[in-house]
Parts: C-alpha cells; sequence; structure tokens
C-alpha cells in the first residue's frame, strides 16, 4: 500500500458545515473530512478534463475514484500527526486535559485494559481523579498529538462570520438576508507567540505505486487551484496542500500487539490482589479503535459494534476462535458535503470516532497481515471517503490511571 | 480516458488574476453583530488580525455591476439575490430567457450571462473571488472611531438615539491584495464583463457618502482580464430583451 501525506495549511476561513438532525445547518465541524477532499480532488480534475458528463470516466480517474478499490482519503485532523483519543481515556470532570497543560491538571489516563480485568474478575471497576483525591472522572474526547514525550490536544478555533445580503435595486443593506456562518479559524493564537496559521494533516493511501506518483505530483501542480467547503466563489475554503509520499516503513503493529499483550498479562497480575482467577494461556488480544466514524452495518441493519463476523467478513480471515471481549461505542449522525454542489448529503447513522473494540483470538500471527491492512483501508462502509479508519493496539492504552499524562 | 499527467489540457486552465486596490479615503467594511470591538459597526479583520475586504462583498458588487451593464446591452438577466427571482426559476421576471446563448451543458433549464459567470442555485459560481487582504501588520496602525448619526430628513435634525460608530481604518493609502479565479467553464466573454465592472467600482464598504472606503485600482492587476475583440464582440451583439 502506497501512501501520500497531506499537510493543509488554511489561507482563508473554511465553511466545512455539519449537519444534524434538528441542529443549526451553519455549525462548523472540528477538522476537514476526507470526502470534502476527496470531492474537490475530483471535481477539480474533471473541470480540467473537459469530460462529457454522460461518457465512462476511464482512466488515473476511474482508478482513484470509482474502481473496485479506489484510493482512500482519511480525514484531516487539526495538528499535525493527531490522533483521536479512544473512548476509554477518562480525566478530572472538574479540571480535565492532559498534565502539561495546567499546573494543576491531574491529567489523562486509559482504562481499557482495567476495564477488561475488572469485567473478567467481576469486580467493580470505579475510576477517581488520578491524583488519589476521589475526584470524579469522565470522558475526554479530542485530537491528541505527540508534544515531546508528552501529548497535547490539538484543535481549531472557530468563529463566526457574520454577512449582509445587499439589496441591488436599492443598492442598501436588507435586514431580511442578513446571514451569519461558522468558520474554522484560519489562525490559532498562542500563548505570547505569533498567531500560527491553522494546519490539518491527513492521508491518501492507494494501491498503485506509479499512480501514487502521479497524484502526488498533479495535487503539488495544482493544490493552488483546491477549496474546500462552502462559500469557496465568496473567499472561503483557501488551503495550501502539501502532498509528500510517505516512505514505506515497515509497520510498527507486530510490535504494538506484542507489547499490548504483555502489558495486559502483566495487569491481570495486578489485579490478582483482588480475586484470583487466569486467563486463558491460549488467548491473545487485540484492540481495534475507531480513529473516523464508522459506517457499520450487520445484515443489512445499522449497528454500532464491530461483531466477530464482520471482522472475518471484512478481512476475509477464518476465524472460529475469535470473541469480541469489551466494546465501547457510542453513535453520532453525520452528513456528507457535496463540493459541487455546496449541499449537505443525507444524514447516515455512524459509529463515533474513538469507539474501541477488544478481540480475543488464539490464532492471532494469522491476524497480523489483515489488522496492517486494515489501519490504511478502514472497515464498514464509504471507506474511501474517511470513514472506518482504525488504529489497532494504540499505545495510548498503556497509559494506566497511576501514570496519567 | 483521463491521464492525471496530461491535466490541465489546452484551454482548461483556471486564469487567475491578481487584484490590487488602493484605498484613498479611510475604509468601513462593516459587519454588523460581531462583538469584540466598540463600534456598531466594526471593521472587517481576519484571524491575524489584518484588514480585509471579505471576498462576499466583493463578489457581490462585481455581479451587481456585471448585471447593470449586461442589462443595458440588452441581455435578459435575472434579478439576485433572491431565490425565487433567478435563473433558473425567475418568478415574474420579464424578458427573453428562452434562447440558445442560455443554455449551459450538462445543466436543466436556462441561465443568463450574469448567473453563467456568478452561479445561482443550481449553477455553481464559475467565478471564485479570494478576500482583499491589507499586508500592514496590525501593529501598523490603528483603526479610527468614527461617529455617525441618523439624520431625519424630513425635519433636518439629528435623531439622538440613532447616534452609532463606525471602524474605520486609518485614512493613509493602504493597499489590498486578492485574486480572482475564472474556472475553466468560465465564459470567454466574462472577462469583458468583470474588467468593466472593476472599472465601475470606486468604492467600497459602507458610507461612501461620508468618503469612506474609495479606492484605485492597480491597472498592472488589470492587464491578464484584457477581453478578446471576439469577447466584445458576443457581449456586443446584445440580447435585445
Ligand atoms: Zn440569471
Amino acid at each position: 500500500m502506497e501512501t501520500i501525506q497531506l499537510t493543509l495549511t488554511a489561507e482563508s476561513p473554511l465553511a466545512i458545515g455539519r449537519q444534524k438532525p434538528g441542529g443549526a445547518i451553519s455549525e462548523a465541524q472540528d477538522y476537514i473530512p476526507g470526502s470534502v477532499i476527496r470531492g474537490a480532488i475530483a471535481g477539480l480534475i474533471l473541470s480540467q478534463a473537459q469530460a462529457n458528463p454522460h461518457a465512462p470516466l476511464e482512466g488515473d480517474f476511474a482508478a482513484l475514484f470509482t474502481a473496485a478499490q479506489p484510493a482512500v482519503f482519511t480525514n484531516a485532523y487539526p495538528g499535525s500527526q493527531s490522533k483521536v483519543l479512544p473512548a476509554t481515556a477518562l480525566s478530572s470532570k472538574n479540571d480535565p486535559g492532559f498534565k502539561d497543560s495546567g499546573k494543576d491538571k491531574t491529567g489523562i489516563f486509559d482504562t481499557l485494559i482495567d476495564r477488561f480485568c475488572s469485567h473478567k474478575l467481576g469486580i467493580p471497576f470505579d475510576p477517581t481523579e488520578p491524583d488519589g483525591s476521589g475526584g470524579r472522572v469522565e470522558p475526554y474526547r479530542g485530537f491528541y498529538q505527540p508534544k515531546g514525550s508528552q501529548y497535547e490536544m490539538a484543535s481549531t478555533g472557530k468563529r463566526l462570520l457574520t454577512r449582509v445580503g445587499i439589496n441591488r435595486r436599492r443598492a442598501t443593506a436588507a435586514d431580511q438576508i442578513l446571514y451569519s456562518l461558522e468558520v474554522m479559524n484560519e489562525g490559532q493564537p498562542r500563548k505570547e507567540q505569533p498567531i500560527r496559521a491553522t494546519t490539518f494533516n491527513g492521508k491518501i493511501y492507494l494501491r498503485d505505486a506509479k499512480l501514487a506518483e502521479t497524484l502526488t505530483r498533479y495535487i503539488q501542480a495544482n493544490a493552488h487551484l483546491l477549496r474546500l467547503g462552502g462559500s469557496v466563489s465568496r473567499g472561503l475554503g483557501r488551503v495550501r496542500i502539501e502532498a509528500k509520499p510517505q516512505s514505506s516503513t515497515p509497520s510498527s503493529l507486530p510490535q504494538r500487539l506484542t507489547t499490548f499483550n504483555k502489558k495486559l498479562q502483566e495487569r491481570w497480575q495486578a489485579w490478582q490482589i483482588f480475586a484470583s482467577a487466569k486467563l486463558p494461556s491460549d488467548r491473545q488480544y487485540f484492540a481495534i479503535g475507531l480513529q473516523s466514524g464508522a459506517i457499520l452495518r450487520d445484515n443489512w441493519q445499522r449497528t454500532t459494534v464491530l461483531s466477530p463476523a464482520m471482522l472475518q467478513e471484512e478481512t476475509g480471515i477464518e476465524d472460529g476462535s475469535l470473541c469480541l471481549e469489551l466494546a465501547f461505542s457510542s453513535y453520532d449522525y453525520v452528513s456528507g458535503w457535496n463540493a459541487a454542489w455546496g449541499l449537505f448529503k443525507d444524514v447516515d447513522l455512524v459509529t463515533s470516532p474513538g469507539s474501541v473494540f477488544l478481540f480475543s483470538t488464539t490464532q492471532l500471527d494469522r491476524w497480523i497481515p489483515a489488522l496492517t491492512d486494515l489501519e490504511q483501508i478502514g472497515v464498514g462502509e464509504r471507506t474511501s471517503e474517511g470513514f472506518g479508519q482504525v488504529e489497532v493496539c494504540s499505545e495510548f492504552h498503556l497509559h494506566f490511571w497511576e501514570n496519567a499524562v | 480516458m483521463i491521464r492525471l499527467a496530461e491535466l490541465p489540457l489546452q484551454g482548461r486552465t483556471t486564469a487567475s488574476v491578481s487584484l490590487t486596490a488602493t484605498l484613498s479615503s479611510a475604509l468601513s467594511v462593516g459587519s454588523g453583530g460581531s462583538s469584540g470591538s466598540l463600534a456598531d459597526k466594526p471593521i472587517v479583520k481576519d484571524a491575524f488580525g489584518r484588514l480585509l475586504i471579505p471576498g462576499s462583498q466583493l463578489k457581490g458588487r462585481l455581479r451587481h455591476e456585471c448585471e447593470k451593464l449586461a442589462r443595458g446591452l440588452g441581455w435578459a438577466i435575472c434579478q439576485s439575490p433572491d431565490p425565487n427571482l433567478m435563473c433558473p426559476k425567475r418568478e415574474g421576471i420579464p424578458g427573453r430567457f428562452e434562447r440558445e446563448e442560455y443554455r449551459v451543458a450538462g445543466y436543466e433549464g436556462s441561465h443568463c450571462w450574469v448567473c453563467q459567470i456568478f452561479g445561482n442555485p443550481t449553477l455553481p459560481s464559475r467565478l471564485w473571488v479570494d478576500d482583499l487582504v491589507c499586508d500592514l501588520s496590525p501593529e501598523g496602525y490603528e483603526e479610527a472611531l468614527r461617529p455617525g448619526v441618523t439624520l431625519n430628513r424630513r425635519r433636518q435634525t439629528a435623531e439622538d438615539q440613532r447616534l452609532y460608530f463606525i471602524e474605520t481604518s486609518p485614512a493613509t493609502a493602504l493597499k489590498f491584495t486578492g485574486s480572482l479565479h475564472l474556472l475553466p467553464d468560465c465564459p470567454s466573454w466574462g472577462k469583458a464583463l468583470i474588467l468593466a465592472a472593476l472599472h465601475h467600482i470606486h468604492a467600497l464598504g459602507g458610507s461612501k457618502s461620508a468618503g469612506l472606503g474609495w479606492l484605485t485600482w492597480d491597472p498592472q492587476s488589470l492587464v491578464p482580464l484584457q477581453p478578446t475583440e471576439q469577447d466584445w464582440a458576443q457581449l456586443g451583439q446584445g440580447g435585445w430583451v
């Protein structure tokens, strides 16, 4: 699999809206959806190609967008290497956040492995603040990125743009067409430092190395013509896009699996203070965390849980020993953005980013190649638009209560 | 067959025109309702604190001027921005809209010449107007607050309760730059119309009559918009509504 790394720098406010049933129509998104990047690139190619709308689209366009295995455009998240915090991450209710971000903060920690142990041992698990004060904790959501040996949250500021419609006949402002629009800011103020341009990072995954090279060169040459989101003809949605091929380094997945299983065993031993029980010696574990919303369907029904049956079907691996040990998922509604029309697409039910599923199997080795692919292609439907991106055995699961970060 | 390496093909390029405007008076591009300023009509700035003239405002003015010009040449033109009075619906707008020149490949109905450049609820805009941004750093100037009063014209007196403040840029020759982009589908005669419209825009923003927002376009920046003889001829043939 080839990877193109995208760095997007906002040069004007971005009006990338999202719509929830019953919600305000102009609420701005927190990131740039893969569907928006994909739509903008497809639209630009079509506008330059003088394509007959009724002719079948062949060649590079088909290979990228309409083939059976099209290129995958991931969501672009704020920051440079940001990820989505798992749903099992908790932080203080009163003063949440990473330790580094404030003097009195007790940090963020993950509970996946502890929840697994308590569940298996039948002991209630009721975590509190890591400083031992007994303070209440709750799930902490958002994007995080490495900062030195620590982490920081990555987010974008938003503001409301007010636009005045003009009554052209009288050349005066017409009150009834005053409207406002929520946008992502093009700059981020920092403490005692100059304002920094807002950046986002995303990826394009595709199978054909030659096509990857062609697409990279195309984006580099035409990036100044891309606009993302709404109101692009009126000055919004300007971004600078840099595309560069990511050198193919061996996947860190086998290492992450080994570490995860080792830590899980250690943690299990620690829990033996409360109750004595053995883990099945032939079983190994892996966690699949959603890095973007996933559209999951089981027997034509929408679902928010990635079942062993679905995972086997997605990967083509038959494994009768596969077992779903725990699932932490919630759902959300999203709608797509049709760049060409500046309109919302239909609303879809999605399993929320951050959802985590813990599986066990007696045949872990067989799963390694499939899970490696899964981290690029994703699970569920509309993966080419960035839905269903996953991270297997996130290192964040290893930040336990007593070593909150 | 689409080959990325061969794009863009001849004549399918986006024409970008870098525009420069020099202010000859203070500017008041107000946006009622935004916070962070004492003024009732604060000046618009970007996230870096730089003064700007929003692309939406320049695009609106350009469209307005193009509509006047095209109507003057006898073309049937719809009435933006009310979607009910715009192509392709145009409820109750007189004019001969059913003609070959108003057809757009791939889109139903007829679209007047202004819609073919600026778009309508069904046809995407083929002109992009970026914000015009002033490169002067925010530390380099201080915006001014000007009091304004609404006059009651009948009684020729100021109405106390209508005293308001407008925020303006300093009255120095600030330079604003931005770009226009004519997309590959933008008709070639669009250049002629846009160039003529720019020549009719001598002020932007509010309170022109109070002497605010007067500007001149850098003639050099208009050079890429030079239309061909054929573009002028096509526009000039007129529609004779
Ligand atoms: Zn029209």
